[in-house]
């Protein structure tokens, strides 16, 4: 994954799921997990893109699963919503990178 | 309008295992309607042993060991038959449309109403068969796609094969002359 293909899937998505580009924000958001630390994001009206493809990092979320050193999945996930479970399974500082998505309330007439 | 069923069969074969799949859908279909599943274990199970030992086993007969037939089951018991967990998406909805945890077995499938009021009532005893869940999603996408996460072979800690059969009920813009399912004259009604 890289940030241009987050870009089109995104666009496409929520096309998909009726809003145009004025209903929602994209930010970015950079995670640094220190050695063996979990984190969770709740995220249950937002979608969260990851930008790369972090290694030594465990996430589970409603639909979603990414762990590059996880044997027995026949895909990974690069779309999370919901509950986002991140682990860093490193005991190093690790580093994950989100595009995460964002509906506004209301979209005011430019 | 009428209803149409898709198959979907995937197989787990390893502990813990996380398979994603995808069903897709005929042109025609307008929206999910239910969803209903089937197991079919083919790893063998042996049965609970803390469940009674026979009497016969003083007389010399290798003790034979009696499926447990608590009303409940713990979670530990290894005659739990919840298989794994199914999610489904749909790409034109945020988020899973439906999630549900699988079992290899109804427990109340298996004998009709024999108790006659006369004995208390035990999950085993009355029959209950297999039914859709409703569900009502329209769909522009042709695609659903699926997760299953295995969890018998986790509590076994043990590789279990089996197959889950996803049945996806649909409803196409066909003309009328198939058969109205009381499943979907009920979520009609809503």
């Amino acid at each position: 994954m890289n940030t241009d293909l987050a870009l089109s899937v995104i666009e496409s998505r929520m096309r998909d799921m009726g809003y145009s580009p004025k209903e929602y924000t994209i930010s970015f958001k950079h995670c640094v997990l220190q050695g063996n630390e979990r984190r969770e994001i709740e995220a249950y009206n937002e979608l969260y893109f990851l930008e790369h493809d972090p290694e030594d990092v465990y996430i589970q979320s409603d639909f979603g699963f990414y762990d590059l050193s996880f044997q027995k999945t026949n895909e990974l996930k690069y779309e999370h919503q919901g509950l986002i479970d991140l682990q860093n399974i490193s005991s190093n500082t690790n580093h994950i990178r989100f595009i995460q998505v964002t509906l506004k309330h209301t979209v005011k007439q430019l | 309008m009428r209803a149409r069923v898709i198959v979907k069969e995937i197989t787990i074969r390893k502990q813990g295992e996380v398979q994603f799949f995808q069903i897709r859908l005929p042109k025609n279909a307008v929206r999910i309607i239910g969803v209903d599943s089937d197991i079919i274990l083919i790893s063998a199970l042996e049965p609970q042993v803390d469940g009674g030992v026979r009497p016969d086993k003083e007389n010399g007969v290798p003790p034979f060991v009696e499926v447990n037939r608590a009303p409940f089951l713990r979670g530990t018991t290894k005659s739990n038959p919840t298989i794994g967990k199914l999610k489904l998406q749909s790409l034109d909805r945020h988020n899973i449309f439906f999630e549900t945890w699988l079992s290899f077995i109804y427990l109340n499938s298996s004998m009709p109403d024999m108790r006659y009021g006369l004995f208390p009532k035990s999950p085993y005893s009355l029959n209950r068969n297999s039914y859709p869940k409703p569900v009502h999603v329209p769909v522009n996408n042709m695609a659903i796609n699926g997760l299953f996460t295995d969890a018998i072979g986790t509590r076994r800690q043990s590789d279990m094969i089996y197959k889950v059969k996803v049945f996806l009920w649909i409803e196409t813009n066909e003309p009328a002359t198939g058969v109205n399912y009381d499943f979907e004259l009920k979520t009609n009604s809503h």
